[in-house]
């Protein structure tokens, strides 16, 4: 498989505002030095919890917020050289699924107007077609075309995020950047969005980010899990080996927390004590050190690089 | 990969679907006090229509064999110190006030609105100029800031009706610049701009639309200001010009007559201004109501909430 998308050092630090003048001094470092290259066709989900800088990174990668710094190569073309207007024209090759379903969508419109904008915007249809082509996108989402003149509060959720997964496709993207596209729905119908998404990256061959802090969903969905921590990729794996055999600290302590479908085993809990730290004065050296089990003195000072372990696998810590 | 059974089908049926939109128009009509206002400026926009068919006098051509008459069979509002028919004036006067109160709010709103959605959408340099601006033009009392301004250009009811109308700006501004900021964060938004439309694009069909309600709310309010303000200036002599009836310069001519007991002069045109505003503000307050749930005071209709 080919590389769609490589993204290098990515960086998007916000200033921190002090002061009556508005003095720049500390900066939160959102996304801190992200490297991840994803291949046509596969999944990649992103984990982390709250803040750690996930949908950040997905954002940035599509401009949507600007990055300080870094590499974005789509096809090989660095995307952050484009000028406003060719980046305008490149977005139907690279789209977005949102997280909230009430808020993705205009409450003033109608469906038919919310899906019939990508297509105004790029090709010239007659209303006839346009119509057609609506109805079209309703049926691959699996909503019925007469559904097409009611607004958005006349759907519910699940529904509604059908909506923005249509609006995504409109446009043929080749990659698609799902920010949480379940975890606002219900536990019923995120099983059937899931399954809709994965029928969909067959039939078009999509190439998805998917950003979640649901590991379940996760294992499900993924071909390989980049897992993050304060705005830096801890660890990468394909997702067999992540869940089976998982290496950072930080990556086991999330997978003990699954919960088992078999009671009778009993597995040991890694519990993660205190909070993330303040991504403005994040922690000297490893940024987990403050909350690993298993620091040794040198990680309060020296940064862990990321490197590859095995084949596919890599990880930024000091014990491999 | 295996597939997670699907539980449920995808037609489900929610209770917002079953949810019957109610117009905005019927919500208001079941407020009685928005009607009531609406009915004191149906009036009130009737009789400066109607004036000349109405009253047999002149507004402006002085009778000076009926001056100073009390209110009476037929004269009903008295007459003024020249013998014109207070009524009359009071009526013919009623399309200055209210044209001069709707021109005024529509000039704020339109320019208050554009300027509010520049600065809450593009920000930066540009917007905090536009604040600062804003905030210099609210630090002077609403009427002495419309005097000077009427002032400067120089009597006249046009002057008038822009001044009015400048003072009224930094409201939309505030307002609209607050939604537009509270409206591009929101994901909508966001699609928009991954889709690739253009930020004028975003503004004008996504921001703007979301934004009005409480713009028109506080439009309808402003209405009752512009002609509390615009009297003002008119009484102050910064409008229109004397033989021209006009509530405001009514008001001033007549003030000399208190003191004799010829009430009626003052009164009639004081009344008419109090009426008018009156009405403007139970609609906009019954719109607010409709318009915006949260705020929905005791006085609107909890029925249809």
């Amino acid at each position: 498989m080919s590389v769609l998308l490589e993204v290098n050092n990515l960086k998007k630090h916000y200033p921190v505002r002090k002061g009556f003048f508005g003095k720049t001094g500390a900066v939160v470092k959102a996304v801190d030095g992200v490297s991840l290259s994803i291949k046509r066709g596969e999944t990649l989900a992103i984990v982390g919890e709250s803040g750690c800088g996930k949908s950040t990174m997905g954002r940035s990668i599509l401009r949507l917020i600007e990055p300080t710094d870094g590499e974005i190569l789509f096809e090989q073309d660095d995307i952050r050289k484009l000028n406003p207007d060719q980046m305008r024209r490149f977005r139907t090759k690279m789209q977005i699924v949102f997280q909230d379903p009430y808020a993705s969508l205009n409450p003033r419109w109608t469906i038919r107007e919310i899906l019939s904008e990508p297509f105004r915007l790029y090709e010239k249809l007659s209303a006839s077609e346009l119509k057609d082509r609506v109805s079209e996108l309703m049926q691959v989402v699996g909503l019925s075309p007469y559904q097409a003149d009611r607004f958005p509060h006349e759907f519910s959720g699940g529904q509604r995020q059908r909506v923005g997964i249509a609006r995504a496709l409109a446009l043929k993207p080749q990659f698609v950047v799902c920010d949480e596209p379940v975890s606002a729905l219900d536990v019923s119908i995120r099983a059937q969005v899931l399954n809709l998404m994965e029928d969909l990256q067959e039939q078009y061959s999509l190439t998805y980010m998917f950003i979640s802090h649901d590991l379940s969903v996760v294992k499900f969905i993924s071909d390989r899990v980049g897992v993050m921590y304060l705005g830096r990729l801890v660890e990468m794996a394909p997702t067999d080996d992540l869940f089976q055999n998982p290496l950072h600290p930080y990556t086991k302590a999330l997978i003990s927390a699954l919960p088992l479908p078999d009671t009778e085993v009993k597995r040991e809990r890694i519990i993660l004590s205190g909070d993330v730290p303040n991504p403005q004065h994040p922690p000297a050296g490893c940024a987990f050190h403050t909350r690993c089990p298993s620091a040794r003195p040198e990680c309060k000072s020296v940064t862990p690089e990321w490197k590859e372990v095995s084949p596919g696998r890599s990880v930024a810590c000091l014990l491999y | 990969m295996e597939k997670i059974a699907a539980t449920a089908l995808v037609s489900q049926s929610s209770s917002e679907q079953e949810r019957k939109s109610v117009g905005i128009i019927r919500l208001l009509t079941s407020n009685r006090l928005s009607m009531i206002g609406l009915l004191l400026i149906i009036v009130w926009i009737a009789l400066a229509l109607l004036a000349p068919l109405l009253s047999p006098y002149s507004p402006i051509e002085p009778d000076v064999a009926n001056k100073l008459t009390p209110p009476s069979v037929s004269h009903w509002f008295g007459t003024d110190n020249f013998g014109r028919d207070i009524f009359t004036r009071i009526a013919y006067g009623a399309k200055y006030t209210i044209w001069s109160g709707v021109a005024a709010v529509a000039i704020s709103f339109c320019v208050g609105t554009i300027l509010g959605a520049i600065a809450g959408y593009y920000g930066g340099v540009l917007g905090s100029i536009i604040m600062r601006v804003m905030d210099m033009f609210l630090a002077f009392p609403a009427l002495v800031l419309a005097m000077a301004i009427a002032a400067s250009i120089g009597p006249g009811l046009t002057s008038a009706m822009i001044a009015v109308s400048v003072v009224g700006i930094p409201e939309y501004v505030r307002l609209m610049y607050g939604q537009t900021m509270l409206l591009r964060e929101k994901e909508f938004v966001e699609a928009g701009r991954a889709i690739g439309l253009k930020n004028s694009v975003i503004l004008f069909r996504h921001i703007l639309p979301n934004a009005l309600a409480p713009l028109i709310v506080r439009a309808t309010l402003g209405i009752g200001f512009a002609i509390l303000i615009s009297s003002s200036l008119n009484f102050l002599g910064l409008g229109v010009k004397p033989p021209i009836a006009e509530w405001g310069a009514m008001i001033a001519e007549g003030r000399q007559y208190i003191v004799s007991g010829e009430w009626w002069i003052v009164s009639f045109p004081g009344l008419a201004i109090a009426t008018s505003i009156l009405g403007f503000n139970l609609i906009g307050d019954g719109l607010r109501d409709v318009l915006d749930p949260r705020l929905r005071s005791s006085s609107g209709n909890k029925k249809n909430d």
